[in-house]
């Protein structure tokens, strides 16, 4: 039997690969953050149940002290809740290769899941979507893919404080997003675009990465 | 034995907040740090027997926290708490100087045993030290 490890076949991306990489990417860091949920609640339940064995026949726990328990329990159950029908609603988006789906609120979905990313580099989310639906027919799943991948590469270079700007547009029969974040400055990573020109040309759309005033605006466009 | 001190490192600061209240119900003293820079503040400031820290945090990540402190004082007693336990990296941590490694939600009576450990260690390894010293200056005077 051949090592996986030494069979360079095994080695080779297939063409669904790149894809199962950003379901793992965002699955990850979600479960992440549901285990910190289920840890909360489960410390604030822990500390509920000290107080009442410890409170003898007579249960009295100060009120201020239960109201802010109960608030927590139910803050995580919120947060918790939210997190799931993000990523259902991410989940779904993989269902068909080619639908009919607004943009918008498919960006603000996928904003919502990503912004724990952000996070981590001490940085921020800022999407500015239209209030009404920009409709398209293609794969609701690659946009994600597309746009996701922008953001991470505007997030390549992000340090504390910074904000990454996403816009969506509409014109000429395209759809345009336009994700805006800190540029190349000295001592920061280089930014490698073929990954994302490489899941545009999938869905006949284009890339356009501007550099100006040490921010790095990536532009992009998919037919509507 | 004194009381056991903690300090809880984690930017989930309600999850730091209860299991804090928890261990303080419990006899133990115990402080919260939201991020790796603030604890490497307190830690100038004062002594813990053990250091409960997340892995996954904005900026200044556990790993990073843990070579940063190891480095201000090589005989803290560092166990990693997390949402995001794997045997990679736990192995990971171990080698970096953690002493312990859980996976969150934990149970707060296997925490408190793992921080008398901690604590105890702390204690042999100040004896030991204090030992060194001694038997230094009693070869430079030549006895």
């Amino acid at each position: 039997m051949v090592g996986m490890e030494n069979n360079s076949k095994h080695q080779a991306k297939s063409p669904g690969d790149d894809g199962l990489a950003f379901m793992g990417t965002i699955t990850a860091s979600v479960s992440h953050e549901l285990n910190n949920v289920i840890a909360i609640m489960d410390q604030t339940t822990g500390l509920l149940e000290d107080k009442l064995s410890g409170a003898g026949d007579e249960v009295r726990i100060p009120s201020e002290k239960l109201e802010k328990i109960v608030t927590s329990l139910q803050n995580q159950a919120a947060r918790g809740l939210a997190i799931i029908k993000s990523l259902n609603r991410f989940s779904h988006s993989a269902d068909h290769t080619r639908c009919r789906f607004d943009v918008g609120e498919t960006l603000q979905n996928l904003v919502q899941l990503t912004t724990r990313l952000a996070t981590m580099k001490g940085a921020s989310l800022d999407a500015n979507l239209p209030n009404t639906p920009v409709e398209i027919e293609s794969n609701p799943f690659r946009l994600q893919q597309a746009v996701f991948q922008a953001i991470k590469m505007a997030l390549e270079n992000a340090q504390k404080g910074d904000v990454i700007n996403i816009a969506l547009g509409q014109s000429d029969h395209l759809v345009k997003v336009t994700v805006d974040g800190p540029g190349i400055i000295s001592n920061t990573k280089d930014i490698d675009p073929s990954e994302l020109q490489t899941i545009i040309s999938r869905m006949s759309g284009e890339v356009n990465i501007e550099h100006a005033d040490q921010r790095l605006c990536i532009h992009l466009s998919f037919p509507g | 034995m004194a009381t056991a001190s903690v300090l809880i490192v984690d930017d989930e600061i309600e999850f730091s907040a209860a299991i804090a209240e928890r261990m303080i119900n419990r006899g133990l003293t115990a402080d919260t740090a939201e991020s790796g820079m603030q604890a490497l503040e307190m830690l100038k400031g004062k002594s813990y027997d053990a250091i409960i820290l997340d892995m996954a945090m904005p900026e200044m990540d556990g790993f990073e926290t843990l070579k940063q402190m190891l480095e201000f004082d090589k005989d803290l007693q560092i166990i990693f708490l997390t949402g995001q336990a794997t045997v990679q990296k736990g192995v990971e941590a171990v080698k970096l100087g953690a002493v312990d490694f859980m996976e969150k939600p934990a149970d707060i009576a296997t925490l408190i045993g793992k921080i008398t450990e901690a604590q105890q260690k702390k204690v042999q390894l100040f004896e030991e030290n204090l030992q060194n010293k001694m038997s230094d200056i009693l070869k430079k005077k030549g006895w």
